[in-house]
C-alpha cells in the first residue's frame, strides 16, 4: 500500500491559498507585520504572521475558520469538488494547540472577577461551544456522511504532523481509504503573552540558524492534505503530488521546554521515520526543518541532522519556513508537510528568510534563494514542547515503499483509575519524587500516578512505550489565570513556569519526561468523550504497528467554568441528569499482544474497537459467555443489537460524571474479566458527534 | 532596604515561585549558587525569578549575559535588588 497525497490546501500570513502562499515563498516575501488582531501590551516582540481580514461567524473560531479554507482547498484539489462519494470511508484528522482560545479568553479572564454566568441567564455564551480543542474537527466532520472516524490531536509545535500520522495509521490498518488530515492555529493572548514571557520572540523578523537568531515569531495559519490509498486514488485516476513514504515519533523526555540538546533523540526519530520510508542518506535531497530561530531548537536540529545524514549532509539542502510564515504552533507541521509536498511535485527548493550570518553551529547546506531542483525524498521535522518529536518522510511517487498493511491484535496489561476529589494534596505529592514533580500541576500529577500505576505490573519497556493523554477542555481555569493576570499586571507579568503547562499536551509531556517514556506522545480530546479518544488513539497505534506499548490515560478536575460552561455544551447535553459532576482519572496500558507475551506480561483481556460517527451503528462483535455492557452518559441509545438482551451497568454512577468516565468504565471492565467474573464486557460511550464501542474480551 | 530582609525575602519568593516543595526557605545558604548544582534550577527557573522578583521589589533584571552574574546566587540577586531599588 501506497499513501498518496492527492490534494493539498494552505492558508498562511503570505495568503488565503496554497497558490499565494507558494508566490509568497518562491519570492522569499515575508509575511510578518506588527500584531493587529488584540493590542500586545508590553510585549518585547510584536511582529507576527497574522492573517487579515478572516471572517468568523459567532459560535466558531479563528482556527476552526482557517482549518475549513485549507481543508476545503485541499478536498477541490484532490478532485472533491463537489463532495466525498458514499461508500468511500474517510477520516479527519485534526492537530492544533489552541482551538477557541482567541475568541473566548477575554470573556473567560473577566469571569474571575465578575463570577461565572449561568447558561440560561446569557443565550449568548452558547458560543462558547467553539472553545474546545475539538470543535474544529467536529466542524469538518459535519461536512460529509462519508466521514467514519474523526479525531483531534495535540502535540503542542508537532500537533500538525500528527495529525498526518494518525491518519496514516488509519489507512495502514484499513479503517478508512481517504483521510483529510492538517492543522490549524490561531494567534491568541495567550500563546502571545506566553512565548514572550519565554522570552523565546524575536524582537525583529526571526533568523533560522543565524548567528545572532533570539528567537520566533508567532504565525497563525492552516494546511490540510488529502492522503489516499494509491489503488483507491489510481481506480478514479487521481494524481498524486507526492508519497507520504515515512514517518515517526517520539519523546525526548528531556525537559519542557527546552530541547535535548545533542540532539540525540530527534536523530532517532528522524533515522526511524526514514527506516520506514526504506530511504538512506543517499536518497534525501531537501530537509525541510522545524528551524523555529530559537538558539536551542536551531542547533539541535543541526545536530540530529548531522548524527542522521552524515556526511550527505554536506549534499544536502535545508531550509526553514519560519522566517516568512512565523511559528503557526499546531498548524506548522501540516503547513510544512504541504510544502514539502509541492516542492517535490513541483521541483523547487524554498528558501530561509532572514539568515545572513550562518551559525557555526548550524552548518547545513542553507537554501537562501528559491531554486529548481528535482527532489526524491524530502524529510519534514517538527518538534513540540515536553519532547514531542515528529519527523515525516515524503518522497516522488513510487520511487520508495511500499507499506505493509497492519494489523495486529492488541491486549491490555494494565490498568488504574481512582476518583481524586477527596485525595488531599499532600497525599496526591507522596506517590511522586517531588524534586522532579515540582512544575508538575495537580491534574499532571494525578496523569503521571495513574500512568505509573498501569505500568508497573506490565514492566513495559520504557524506550517503546507511547502515552496518549486526554482532557476534554485543557486546564481551563489554569489559562483562564493567566490571561487574567495577563490583562491585570501587563504581558510582563506573565508566568514563564505557568505557560508551558497550558497547551492541552503539557500533562502527557511532563508525564514522558518523568517516566522517562520515549514513545509516542499526543494529547486528544473529544468533549464527553475524549477518554474514549485517547483509548482508541492508543489501541490503533498498536493495531497499526507504530507502537507495541501504549498508555492511554485521562484526568478531569472539577472546574466551575467546565461545570456552569462547557459540559452543559457539550458532554451532559441529553443525558441523564441524576448523576453529579466529579473528578476521574485513569490509566490503561495496551500492547501488541505477541509483544506482551514475548515480554512475559500478564495480559488481562483483549480489546477491540469501532467508533460511529451520528445517524451510524457500532459494529462490534457479538457477546460471548457471561456477559455485560457498560453505558456511560446517554449512551445507552447506541446499543448494538447483538448485544439488547445482555445486561446494562451505568458506569458514571460508580465514576461520576465527567468526560474521563469512559476510561474508568473500561478499567472496570478489565477487572471484571481479569477476576473471571464476565467473559465479555462492551463499554460504550457518545458524545454529540459520535459513540465509541471498546469490547473486552477474556484473553 | 535591610539586605538580611532583601535575602529572606528572595528565598521565600524562590520557594514559592519554583514550587520547591517542603524546602525551608532558611536552608538555601546565601552564597550557593542558584544553577546547574546548588539548588539545580535552569533556565526556565530564570525566567521565573526575573519575572517575580520585578513583581515583588519593583526591580528590573537586564536580560542576556549580563544578568549572569546577579544570577549567581540569593546574595548576588539581594545586593541588586537593594542597589536598584528606588
Amino acid at each position: 500500500m501506497r499513501l498518496w497525497v492527492t490534494g493539498t490546501g494552505l492558508v498562511t500570513s503570505l495568503g488565503a491559498s496554497r497558490e499565494s502562499t507558494w508566490a509568497g515563498l518562491v519570492r522569499n516575501e515575508r509575511g510578518l507585520s506588527p500584531l493587529s488582531l488584540f493590542a500586545p501590551g508590553d510585549a518585547r516582540g510584536t511582529l507576527v504572521g497574522e492573517i487579515p481580514h478572516l471572517a468568523v461567524p459567532i459560535g466558531s473560531s479563528r482556527t476552526t475558520e482557517l482549518a475549513k479554507i485549507a481543508a476545503k482547498e485541499a478536498l477541490e484539489n484532490a478532485g472533491y469538488e463537489n463532495g466525498l462519494p458514499t461508500g468511500l470511508r474517510v477520516g479527519v484528522v485534526v492537530g492544533t494547540t489552541t482551538g477557541g482560545m482567541f475568541e473566548h479568553e477575554l470573556r473567560l479572564a473577566a469571569m474571575r472577577k465578575s463570577g461565572i454566568p449561568s447558561l440560561e441567564s446569557d443565550a449568548s455564551l452558547a458560543a462558547l461551544r467553539s472553545h474546545p480543542l475539538s470543535h474544529t474537527a467536529d466542524t469538518l466532520a459535519t461536512w460529509s456522511r462519508s466521514i467514519v472516524r474523526v479525531r483531534t490531536v495535540c502535540s503542542a509545535c508537532s500537533s500538525g504532523a500528527n495529525a498526518l500520522v494518525v491518519g496514516a495509521t488509519w489507512l495502514l490498518s484499513g479503517d478508512v481509504d481517504l483521510v483529510l488530515c492538517g492543522g490549524a492555529e490561531a494567534l491568541s493572548r495567550l500563546t502571545f503573552t506566553g512565548f514572550n514571557a519565554l522570552g523565546a520572540v524575536d524582537p525583529d523578523p526571526c533568523r533560522p540558524f543565524d548567528r545572532n537568531r533570539r528567537g520566533l515569531n508567532l504565525g497563525e495559519g492552516a494546511g490540510f492534505l488529502v492522503l489516499e490509498r494509491d489503488d483507491i486514488a489510481l481506480a478514479r485516476g487521481a494524481r498524486a503530488f507526492a508519497e507520504l513514504a515515512g514517518w515517526a515519533m517520539g519523546a525526548e523526555a528531556h525537559h519542557v521546554t527546552n530541547p535535548e540538546p545533542t540532539g540525540t533523540r530527534a536523530a532517532e526519530v528522524i533515522a526511524r521515520a526514514m527506516k520506514r520510508a526504506k530511504v538512506t542518506p543517499r536518497d534525501v535531497d531537501y530537509v525541510n526543518a522545524h528551524g523555529t530561530g530559537t538558539p536551542l531548537n536551531d542547533s539541535m536540529e543541526s545536530a540530529a541532522l548531522r548524527a542522521v545524514l552524515g556526511a550527505e549532509l554536506s549534499r544536502i539542502d535545508v531550509s526553514s519556513l519560519k522566517g516568512h510564515l512565523g511559528h503557526t504552533l499546531g498548524a506548522s507541521g501540516a503547513i510544512e508537510a504541504v510544502l514539502s509536498v509541492l516542492a517535490i511535485d513541483r521541483s523547487v527548493l524554498l528558501p530561509t528568510a532572514g539568515l545572513t550570518d550562518p551559525d557555526t553551529a548550524c552548518a547545513l547546506k542553507h537554501v537562501v534563494t528559491a531554486a529548481d531542483k528535482s527532489l526524491r525524498a524530502v524529510i519534514s521535522n517538527s518538534f513540540g514542547f515536553g519532547g514531542m518529536d515528529t519527523s515525516l518522510v515524503f518522497a516522488k511517487p513510487m520511487e520508495f515503499g511500499p507499506h505493509e498493511p497492519s494489523r495486529r491484535r492488541a491486549v491490555v496489561v494494565g490498568v488504574s483509575s481512582f476518583a481524586p476529589e477527596h485525595v488531599s494534596p499532600e497525599e496526591i505529592g507522596s506517590h511522586l519524587n517531588l524534586e522532579r514533580a515540582r512544575r508538575l500541576d495537580r491534574g499532571t500529577r494525578l496523569g503521571v500516578i495513574v500512568a505509573e500505576r498501569a505500568k508497573t505490573d506490565a514492566n513495559a519497556p520504557p524506550s517503546e512505550c507511547a502515552l496518549v493523554f486526554s482532557s476534554a477542555f485543557g486546564n481551563v481555569e489554569g489559562s483562564v489565570s493567566f490571561v487574567a493576570r495577563v490583562l491585570e499586571k501587563g504581558a510582563r507579568f506573565a508566568s514563564p513556569i505557568d505557560f508551558p503547562n497550558l497547551v492541552p499536551s503539557a500533562p502527557v509531556g511532563h508525564a514522558s519526561v518523568y517516566l522517562g517514556t520515549r514513545g509516542p506522545v499526543t494529547a486528544t480530546a473529544d468533549l464527553g468523550t475524549s477518554a474514549e479518544a485517547a483509548l482508541a488513539t492508543a489501541l490503533e497505534w498498536i493495531v497499526s504497528g507504530e507502537t507495541s506499548w501504549a498508555c492511554a490515560a485521562g484526568i478531569e478536575e472539577k472546574s466551575e467554568i467546565v461545570e456552569a460552561l462547557f459540559s452543559p455544551l457539550s458532554c451532559r447535553a441529553g443525558e441523564p441528569d441524576d448523576v453529579e459532576r466529579s473528578e476521574g482519572a485513569f490509566a490503561v496500558l495496551i500492547a501488541e499482544e505477541e509483544a506482551a507475551r514475548a515480554n512475559g506480561t500478564r495480559v488481562l483481556a483483549r480489546i477491540e474497537l469501532d467508533v460511529a460517527e451520528v445517524g451510524r451503528t457500532l459494529l462490534v462483535p457479538p457477546p460471548s459467555g457471561r456477559a455485560i455492557v457498560i453505558v456511560t452518559g446517554a449512551a445507552d441509545a447506541f446499543v448494538p443489537s447483538t448485544w439488547k438482551d445482555t445486561p446494562i451497568l451505568r458506569g458514571d454512577l460508580r465514576s461520576g460524571a465527567h468526560e474521563a468516565r469512559g476510561g474508568m468504565a473500561v478499567a472496570s471492565a478489565v477487572r471484571t474479566i481479569a477476576e473471571g467474573t464476565h467473559d465479555s464486557v462492551l463499554v460504550l460511550g457518545a458524545s454529540p458527534s459520535r459513540s465509541y464501542a471498546l469490547v473486552l474480551t477474556c484473553a | 532596604m535591610d539586605p538580611a530582609t532583601v535575602k529572606s525575602d528572595i528565598k521565600a519568593l524562590i520557594v514559592r515561585e519554583l514550587n520547591l516543595e517542603g524546602r525551608d526557605p532558611a536552608s538555601i545558604v546565601d552564597d550557593d549558587p542558584l544553577f546547574g548544582e546548588g539548588l539545580g534550577l535552569d533556565s526556565l527557573d530564570a525566567l521565573q525569578l526575573a519575572m517575580s522578583i520585578e513583581e515583588q521589589f519593583g526591580v528590573r533584571l537586564p536580560e542576556g549575559d549580563a544578568v549572569r552574574p546577579i544570577f549567581k546566587s540569593v546574595a548576588s540577586l539581594a545586593e541588586f535588588v537593594v542597589s536598584h531599588r528606588s
